[in-house]
C-alpha cells in the first residue's frame, strides 16, 4: 500500500490496472482503487486528475450495436461480390481459392440427395421443365437410363465418361453432347467418372442443385425420402451451386455456389437452402506418390508435418505460425486414417483441431510441456 | 478485446478429437480464444464469415481511433468499409501482421488521412507545432473556487491545446494500451518522437500536481 501513498496523477495514468478501472469499470466502487481512495484521502485529488485525464483521452467511445456491424459486413461482401461478378465472365469458376494445386486430373464426388416430398414435387416440376429445355439444346436425342435391379449398372457416355448407376436411380443425357456443355440430369444415386475437357464442362443437375466439373469422378445419390442433400469430393475440384445460379431470375446477391476440393463435403438442407461445408468422414489420400514412410517424423517441425498432411490429403490445414514456431514432433503416422493422425498429433502437442468450412483448423496452446 | 502480446488466454480449448458441427458456429461467432491470426488466416483462405468476426472485434476500436482524426463519423465508416473491401479484393496477397489490431490501426490511419486530405482541408491532422499549454492560464484557473471543477476546467483547456498527434499518441498509449514501439509503428514515426509526444502531453500533470499541493497546504 505504501507504494501508492506517494503516487502522483501521472503514476496512476501509467498504471494499467488503474486505467482499466477508470476506462472499463467507469470508476465503479468496490474495486481496489476505490478502497485506496478512501484510505488515503490525499490521493483522491491525484486520482481525480488522472481520471479526468483518461476520460479526456477516451472522449466518447462510439456506440455501435452488433447488428449494425453484421449489417455492415453483409454490405461489404455484397459490394465485393457485385464488383467481382461484373469483372468476371459468367461461367464456370473453378479457380479454387483454397488450393494452389492446379494439377488435378480427376475428382470424385459422392452426392447424396433427398427431399421432403411436398417440397420436392414443387421443385421437381420446375426442375424437369428446365432440364428438358437444357437437354433439348443438344443436337441428338436424349437417353434415359433406369436401374430397376438391385445391383449397380455401369455404362459409358459419348465422351467416354462413365456412370455407375445405383438401384432405383435414373439418369438422362444426350446420345452426343453439344460442343459447349456436357449436361446430365440425375434422380437417385450414381458414380461418375468424367474425362477431362476444360472446354466442355460436365454439369449434373439434381433436384435444386447442380454440380459442375471439368474432369472428375464423382457419385450422386438422390432419394425423395431424404431431406438432406450432400456432396462429397474424393479427389479433385468441383463446383456445387443452387439451381438459381443457372437462371438469372434471382438477384445476384442470392446466388449460392460452393467450391469443393478433395475430401470435402457439402450438406444442403432443402428447408433453409443453405450450404454447409465440412469434410468426408474418412478422407482419402490424394497424393498417390505418398508412402507410409512419408509420415515417419523424427523431431520434425510441426509446420512441416501439417504441410505434409495438407499435401497428401489435399485438405487445407490452417494454423497460427506463431503458435507452432517452436513445436516439433517425433511420431510414426504411416498407416492411420487422417483423423487418427490428427488425434495423435494433438494429444502429443496439447493441441486440438476442428473442421471448419471444409478445412482443418488447428490451435496449439502449449506444445512445450 | 484481444491483446497482441497474449495470443491465448488462460481458458484453453478443450482437447477436441471429434468433429462437432456446433463448434464451427461457436468458433466463428463468439469464441475469443480464436486468435486474430487464425481468423485472419481463414479470411485470407476465402472465408467470408471471418470478416464479420474481425469487424465485430475491431469496428468499434477503429471508429474510435478514427474519431481522433475527424469528427465526420460517416467518413470514418466509409474508410473502414473501403479498407475491408480492399482486403477482400486482394485477400490472397495479404501479409501476416504480427499484431492485427496494430495493422488495422495503421491501415485506417493512412487511408483516413488520405481521405481527409481529399475531402477537405479543414481537418488538418498534420498540425505539427506541438503547442504546449500556457502555464499562465493554468495559474489563472487555479484561483478558481471549487477544486474538482477547477481540475476539470484545467484539463479540458489542456486537451484543447493539444495537437491531434499528441491526442492520438495519448489515445494509443493509455486507451489502447499500445507500447511506444507499437505506437511508433502505427504512426510511422520513430520511438523518440512518440516519447516526446507523450511527455509533453503529460508534463501538465506534474505542474498540476505541484499547484494542487500548494493549494492544499496553503489554503
Amino acid at each position: 500500500m505504501n507504494k501508492y501513498e506517494n503516487f502522483k496523477s501521472s503514476d496512476f495514468i501509467n498504471d494499467k490496472s488503474f486505467r482499466d478501472w477508470v476506462l472499463i469499470e467507469k470508476s465503479k466502487p468496490g474495486f481496489f482503487w476505490d478502497d485506496l481512495r478512501r484510505q488515503y484521502p490525499l490521493l483522491e485529488r491525484e486520482m481525480r486528475i488522472a481520471t479526468d485525464f483518461l476520460n479526456n483521452i477516451a472522449e466518447d467511445a462510439p456506440q455501435v450495436s452488433d447488428e449494425y456491424i453484421n449489417h455492415l459486413s453483409e454490405r461489404i461482401l455484397d459490394k465485393h461480390k457485385k464488383a467481382s461478378r461484373s469483372s468476371e465472365s459468367r461461367g464456370i469458376q473453378l479457380k479454387s481459392r483454397f488450393f494452389t494445386y492446379s494439377y488435378y486430373l480427376a475428382a470424385s464426388v459422392i452426392i447424396l440427395l433427398g427431399a421432403g416430398w411436398i417440397y420436392s414435387i414443387v421443385q421437381q416440376n420446375k426442375f424437369s421443365n428446365n432440364i428438358e429445355t437444357l437437354l433439348s439444346d443438344s443436337q441428338e436425342g436424349i437417353v434415359k437410363k433406369e436401374n430397376h435391379t438391385d445391383k449397380p449398372i455401369s455404362f459409358y457416355l459419348s465422351d467416354s465418361s462413365s456412370i455407375t448407376l445405383e438401384p432405383n436411380s435414373s439418369v438422362s443425357f444426350p446420345t452426343v453432347f453439344d460442343s459447349k456443355n456436357r449436361i446430365v440430369s440425375l434422380e437417385g444415386e450414381a458414380f461418375f467418372e468424367v474425362t477431362k475437357n476444360p472446354k466442355q464442362p460436365f454439369i449434373v443437375h439434381f433436384n435444386a442443385l447442380a454440380v459442375k466439373v471439368l474432369g472428375t469422378s464423382f457419385s450422386i445419390r438422390s432419394f425423395d425420402s431424404e431431406e438432406n442433400i450432400s456432396v462429397s469430393v474424393k479427389t479433385g475440384k468441383v463446383s456445387v451451386s443452387s439451381k438459381q445460379d443457372l437462371n438469372t431470375e434471382m438477384p445476384q446477391s442470392t446466388l449460392k455456389e460452393v467450391m469443393l476440393t478433395a475430401n470435402q463435403k457439402v450438406d444442403y438442407k432443402k428447408g433453409d437452402l443453405q450450404f454447409e461445408k465440412t469434410l468426408t468422414s474418412n478422407p482419402v489420400m490424394i497424393d498417390r506418390s505418398a508412402t507410409p514412410r512419408d509420415f515417419e517424423f523424427t523431431d520434425a517441425p510441426l509446420k512441416n508435418i501439417f504441410n505434409r498432411l495438407e499435401k497428401a490429403y489435399g485438405i487445407p490445414i490452417i494454423f497460427d505460425e506463431n503458435q507452432v514456431k517452436d513445436c516439433s514432433l517425433t511420431a510414426s503416422l504411416g498407416d492411420e486414417p487422417l483423423f487418427q493422425k490428427l488425434d495423435m498429433i494433438c494429444k502429443t502437442m496439447k493441441a486440438h483441431y476442428v473442421v471448419v468450412d471444409g478445412r482443418i483448423l488447428v490451435t496449439v496452446t502449449n506444445c512445450k510441456n | 478485446m484481444q491483446h497482441c502480446s497474449t495470443l491465448f488466454k488462460e481458458k484453453y480449448y478443450i482437447l477436441l478429437t471429434q468433429i462437432s458441427d456446433g463448434m464451427e458456429k461457436m468458433l466463428l461467432d463468439h469464441d475469443e480464444n480464436l486468435t486474430d491470426s487464425l481468423v485472419w488466416a481463414m479470411f485470407k483462405e476465402g472465408d467470408d464469415r471471418s470478416m464479420n468476426v474481425l469487424l465485430l472485434r475491431y469496428f468499434r476500436p477503429l471508429l474510435h481511433y478514427g474519431s481522433k482524426f475527424t469528427n465526420d463519423r460517416l467518413l470514418v465508416e466509409d474508410v473502414i468499409q473501403d479498407l475491408f473491401l480492399g482486403f477482400l479484393e486482394k485477400r490472397e496477397l495479404l501479409s501476416n501482421p504480427a499484431c492485427l489490431k496494430n495493422y488495422l490501426f495503421k491501415c485506417l490511419r493512412n487511408n483516413l488521412i488520405h481521405a481527409i486530405k481529399q475531402n477537405t482541408n479543414a481537418f488538418s491532422i498534420h498540425d505539427n507545432e506541438d503547442i504546449f499549454t500556457d502555464l499562465e492560464n493554468i495559474e489563472e484557473v487555479l484561483v478558481a473556487t471549487d477544486e474538482s471543477e477547477e481540475i476539470s476546467i484545467k484539463l479540458n483547456r489542456h486537451f484543447l491545446s493539444l495537437t491531434k498527434r499528441q491526442k492520438e499518441a495519448l489515445f494509443l498509449r493509455y486507451y489502447e494500451n499500445r507500447s511506444n514501439d507499437e505506437i511508433a509503428e502505427i504512426m510511422e514515426i520513430n520511438k523518440q518522437s512518440v516519447s516526446n509526444l507523450l511527455l509533453k502531453s503529460l508534463a501538465i500533470l506534474r505542474e498540476n500536481w505541484v499547484h494542487i499541493l500548494i493549494l492544499l497546504f496553503f489554503n
